[in-house]
């Protein structure tokens, strides 16, 4: 099963995507330490769930996100898989 | 006089310690090319302990080669363990070791009565083994070496290759580990003579006596530990297989004084080659650093390491007993599901 | 003090460093010319109470023993001989939220905190939960029991007070964990090394 972490500029951000996720459960965790962003709260979800996810968020205004795929098993590498930036 | 001199003093690494690492070894021959014959069915491939050369559908050729700077102070022993050692790799494929010819490296200084008795040793070894030594090839070096290239036979049906070890079967291993340690501690004088007596008893032992017991049992697969330790073997074992094996730590057995040495640091030089290439291979667990370290010992003429049927070990493990130096369960075999090989309990 | 092993043929190094170590020298440095060495010297330096710290100069490797003050084993808890005291340690959570302030941070951070302890290699031996903390294994995040139960697989004890969960009503929905009770709670903490409060 593959995840994909998303990571917020804003704790606020962070806690209202949580709620705007919520129905497909979203892992809330400390930000890796391997990702810097501007706030220490992301969030883990399926990868099945991108593009529902992406669009929710966007939804309820939540722009400023990061969204990283995982890999590896001991070591974990997190690579970028899309942007969004306030224009 | 013979006793007179220690050769273990002119020597920088002790015995198949000083053995090129596996993997630097693959790297070597990266490139080169090899000739197909179908009649090789064991060749380099699969890193096993000897070649074997059909010759007709009862019959094929097993060769082998070893040598290595001493291991004893003693000529004599010196001697005995390398040809012991050499022997060693005939017996893990399952044959009967027939010819042999010397390979000896001495300093111009070295006295002839040590040279006389360095391949007295060798010679008494593989008499005791049914061979012959019809020949051999000596040069001057600072440092003394000495080992031999056997030739001997075995029934192509009946070949046991170290890369057949099936799901289900036990590991068995028929000489205590280390050997590698005691030695590199035993050239700074730190070991008292009963326990380098019994490592020198231990190695040279021959592996014939395990394989004559062996060959009566449903045996998978077999490999003798020797210079990449236990392992390097298990991680040949493992992959040339396609398995993952459980080391069980508790069960394994050691030399007197062993486990204190490796805590202190006394380790050879060929310890963190091995480690190099097989840690990779290998999850070590909560299994702390010096035992670890003890199972990528390299041993010199260490003993069979036996992957049989589960329905049969408890049979072989008995008759072992007595028989052999040690006879101890390793581990297991069982299915391969990915991630590493080995897994250290 | 300095002792001079270049050149010298394993295991020498270590027997020179060893020599000077049973003698009580507190501080000493080995200059040795190959990794192996700085590798067996490492390992006597763990075995015998001290700490190392290694410089590269010129080719050469300078290997540097200090005593630690209070002489620990590093080792892993696995051997009989040792208690349970071995450096483990317990997490208590004595409400279901973490720190002061805004209560639905607060109870993000408790999430977060449970799931960072279950993904460590390094567990806590017990988790306690007292008070409104007895919410947590008795409650609905999805992701907090599952954290519990991943940690609880790994061997971690997860102690509930009962009379908690009690004057809460939620003794039926218990979800993971041991109901406790004050003395095995407190006997629990004294015995470990320390005591984590989230």
């Amino acid at each position: 099963m593959s995840r994909l972490v998303i990571v917020f500029e804003s704790t606020h951000d962070a806690i209202a995507a949580k709620t705007a996720l919520q129905s497909i459960k979203p892992i809330v965790l400390p930000t890796p330490r391997e990702i810097s962003s501007g706030c220490g709260i992301a969030l883990m979800i399926d990868s099945s769930h991108l593009c529902f996810a992406e669009d929710s968020l966007r939804n309820n205004n939540i722009i400023n996100f990061s969204t990283y795929e995982i890999c590896g098993e001991d070591k974990k590498q997190y690579i970028k898989i899309g942007s969004e930036h306030s224009e | 006089m013979g006793n007179d001199i220690k050769l273990t003093k002119l020597a920088k690494c002790a015995g198949c310690g000083a053995k090129v690492g596996a993997g630097k070894l693959a790297q070597l021959l990266e490139g080169i090319k090899f000739n197909y014959d179908p009649n090789l069915l064991v060749g380099f491939d699969k890193s096993d302990d000897a070649s074997v050369y059909k010759i007709s559908d009862d019959l094929a050729i097993v060769q082998t080669i070893d040598f290595f700077p001493p291991i004893a102070d003693d000529p004599y022993m010196f001697g005995q363990i390398a040809a012991t050692n050499a022997l060693s790799d005939i017996y893990a494929m399952g044959g009967e070791p027939k010819l042999a010819l010397n390979v000896m490296c001495i300093p111009k200084d070295m006295p002839d009565d040590a040279v006389h008795q360095l391949l007295a040793g060798g010679y008494d070894k593989i008499y005791e083994a049914g061979a012959l030594i019809s020949g051999g090839h000596s040069i001057f070096d600072d440092e003394p070496k000495y080992g031999l290239s056997v030739t001997g036979f075995v029934d192509p049906n009946k070949i046991m290759t170290n890369s057949n070890a099936k799901p289900g079967d036990m590991l068995i291993l028929t000489k205590p580990l280390g050997l590698g340690i005691v030695t590199t501690a035993a050239k700074a004088d730190l070991v008292d003579k009963e326990t380098l007596d019994y490592v020198y008893k231990i190695m040279s032992t021959l592996n014939k006596y395990a394989r004559d017991i062996m060959v009566k049992y449903d045996v998978h697969s077999c490999t003798d530990v020797t210079g990449f330790g236990l392992l390097g073997h298990l991680s040949e074992m493992a992959e040339g297989s396609d398995v993952h094996i459980n080391v069980d730590t508790k069960n394994l057995r050691f030399v007197d004084g062993a486990s204190d040495f490796a805590k202190m640091g006394i380790l050879p030089e060929g310890m963190y080659r091995n480690r190099e290439f097989a840690e990779k291979f290998v999850d070590g667990g909560n299994v702390e650093t010096y035992l670890q370290d003890m199972l990528y010992d390299p041993q010199t003429s260490g003993g069979l390491l036996i992957s049989v049927s589960k329905s049969d070990y408890e049979a072989l493990l008995s008759e072992l007993e007595g028989a052999v130096p040690c006879a101890m369960v390793v581990g297991s075999v069982e299915k391969y599901s990915g991630g590493k090989r080995i897994t250290l309990l | 003090m300095i002792i001079d092993a270049t050149g010298k043929v394993c295991p020498m190094p270590v027997i020179m460093a060893k020599k000077e170590i049973d003698n009580g020298a507190s501080q000493i440095t080995v200059i040795v010319d190959n990794k192996v060495a700085v590798e067996n010297l490492t390992r006597l330096a763990v075995d015998k109470g001290y700490s190392t710290s290694i410089t590269e100069l010129d080719n050469l490797f300078h290997v540097n023993f200090l005593k630690n003050s209070h002489v620990e084993k590093v080792t892993k808890c696995d051997c009989a001989e040792f208690s349970t005291k071995c450096d483990n340690y317990s997490v208590f959570i004595g409400k279901d939220y973490v720190g002061d302030g805004d209560k639905t941070l607060g109870s993000n951070l408790m999430a977060m905190a449970i799931y960072t302890l279950s993904q460590e290699k390094d567990i806590p031996e017990t988790i306690i939960f007292m008070n409104s903390g007895v919410k947590l294994p008795a409650g609905d995040n999805e992701q907090v029991i599952q954290s519990l139960s991943q940690l609880a697989a790994k061997g971690c004890q997860i102690l509930v007070c009962g009379t908690c969960l009690n004057y809460y009503s939620l003794q039926e929905n218990l979800k993971i964990g041991k109901v406790s009770n004050m003395y095995e709670i407190l006997q629990k903490m004294k015995d470990s090394s320390k005591v984590i409060t989230l």
